[in-house]
């Protein structure tokens, strides 16, 4: 009776043990895969600020030639306070949260090109070095926003990945590791590789 | 089910068209056959990547299979691990030869780790100033070497790109002075390699010409490919690719 106790008791310590361990395991590797989410995040914000940061420059260097349009300024500056008040936590991010960020710079990004395109008829304008600096400034930063959501779709998705399959999504449940959305291709703001036949 | 996969991974998918990194890893990647012999530069780059652990990779297409230069260099870099993982001090110098049917492409592009001492502009202006005449007149190889030579000393530290943006004489004196230790590092090459009586035919002779007269270049030893070749190359390239990131840094132009 009292060997069958003890045997009873090693079970259960050596399944505890391998419960524990596994639990542990799978808990710490959710929280590492949720870190690189949350750090692919800030890169994002960092160059989304990057272009905010570039714009009172260049809409001042603007009005400095093309002082009447000032709608299309007005825009710009519109835009870019709407989209720096929309701030995300990536810890606690729902796929609404993402829909209005993207939205917000989505419209930032819209009221750009369209100052860009009202600036073509500015020669004076075009000509100015601080213009086409600015303008230079701007088009890296639009390649780095390009690569920055495309990394953290990628982080998102082996996070999500990971979240959801078995048996990690019981662990994943308990401790409520939700899922994170990903960016959505949108039109003109990211265009798909398109191939120029002209060139 | 491997299809699917890829399928489900849209950036996967989008990358199926960049290159394989080489294997054994290299770093002049000549895919377009317009460098001829690139065993030099190939050693030299090797030289400066486990001397300052900066690592530049050459690349040559074709064809960008529909990217936009500063993407697909931005891939290569990204997806074959150019640079180091902690300094993420790598560049990609990418080279679309013209064609008949379409404009000549080059673009620099720069690791995380380097965007700042090669800055947007920076990388525009050695692209437009180094390589864009050279190509002009069909020499990539001198385009390309141009092009390194400058960007190596900004990578390693040794003078700051303010000197080369503000001041061409500056730049060119540096030049010069690199010029001068390149040819004595060549030439210790050459003799090194004949007394260790490594002296294999060069099975590319008629191409050592392009790379900057037969001066620098004439005696080349080592024939393409043989990458247990003499001098410094002999130590076993450049220990491969460190995982270095790549963010959407840089600069290029087009002719």
């Amino acid at each position: 009776m009292k060997k069958g106790c003890l045997a009873i008791l090693a079970i259960v310590v050596v399944v505890g043990i391998s419960l524990f361990g596994w639990v542990k395991g799978t808990y710490n590797g959710l929280v590492e895969k949720q870190e690189g989410v949350k750090s692919a995040w800030s890169q994002v914000e960092n160059v989304y600020q990057r272009r905010a940061d570039l714009i009172p420059n260049l809409v001042n260097t603007v009005k400095g030639y093309a002082a009447h349009e000032k709608e299309t300024l007005e825009a710009v500056i519109n835009a870019r306070a709407n989209a720096t008040a929309v701030k995300l936590d990536a810890s606690n991010m729902t796929e609404a949260d993402l829909q209005r960020f993207q939205q917000a710079q989505g419209e930032l990004s819209s009221a750009l090109s369209r100052l860009i395109a009202v600036s073509e008829s500015y020669p004076e304008l075009k000509a100015n070095e601080n213009f086409l600096q600015l303008q230079n400034q701007l088009e890296g930063t639009e390649n780095r926003i390009t690569v920055e959501r495309q990394k953290f779709n990628q982080v998102a998705q082996d996070y999500n990945t990971s979240v959801r399959k078995f048996p990690a999504n019981i662990i994943a449940g308990i401790f409520n590791f939700d899922q994170r959305p990903y960016f959505e291709a949108q039109a003109g703001a990211d265009k798909a590789p398109t191939v120029d036949f002209s060139k | 089910m491997h299809l699917l996969v890829l399928a489900c991974l849209w950036p996967a998918l989008a990358w199926a068209q960049i290159p394989p990194p080489p294997s054994p890893p290299r770093l002049v990647n000549d895919l377009a056959g317009v460098l001829g012999n690139t065993q030099e530069l190939e050693d030299s780059l090797e030289a400066f990547a486990r001397h300052t652990g900066n690592q530049i990779v050459v690349i040559t297409v074709s064809d960008l299979g529909g990217y936009e230069p500063w993407e697909y260099a931005q891939q290569v870099g990204q997806q074959w691990g150019v640079g180091g993982k902690k300094f993420n001090n790598g560049l990609v110098v990418l080279v679309k030869p013209k064609t008949a049917s379409s404009n000549g492409r080059a673009f620099i592009a720069t690791g995380y780790g380097l965007e700042g001492a090669l800055t947007d502009a920076t990388c525009t202006q050695i692209v437009n100033r180094e390589m864009i005449p050279h190509f002009k007149e069909n020499d990539y190889a001198g385009g390309v070497w141009q092009a390194v030579s400058v960007l190596m000393p900004i990578a390693a530290g040794e003078y700051s790109e303010e000197q080369y943006v503000g001041d061409d004489n500056v730049a060119n004196d540096v030049f010069d002075a690199l010029l001068v230790i390149f040819i004595l590092v060549i030439i210790f090459i050459i003799i090194s390699a004949s007394k260790s009586g490594n002296s294999g035919g060069n099975n590319r002779g008629g191409d050592t010409g392009t790379w900057g007269g037969p001066i620098i270049w004439g005696g080349g030893s080592s024939s393409w490919g043989s990458s247990s070749g003499s001098g410094w190359s002999g130590g076993g390239g450049f220990g491969g690719f460190g995982g270095g990131g790549f963010g959407g840094g840089g600069g290029g132009g087009s002719w």
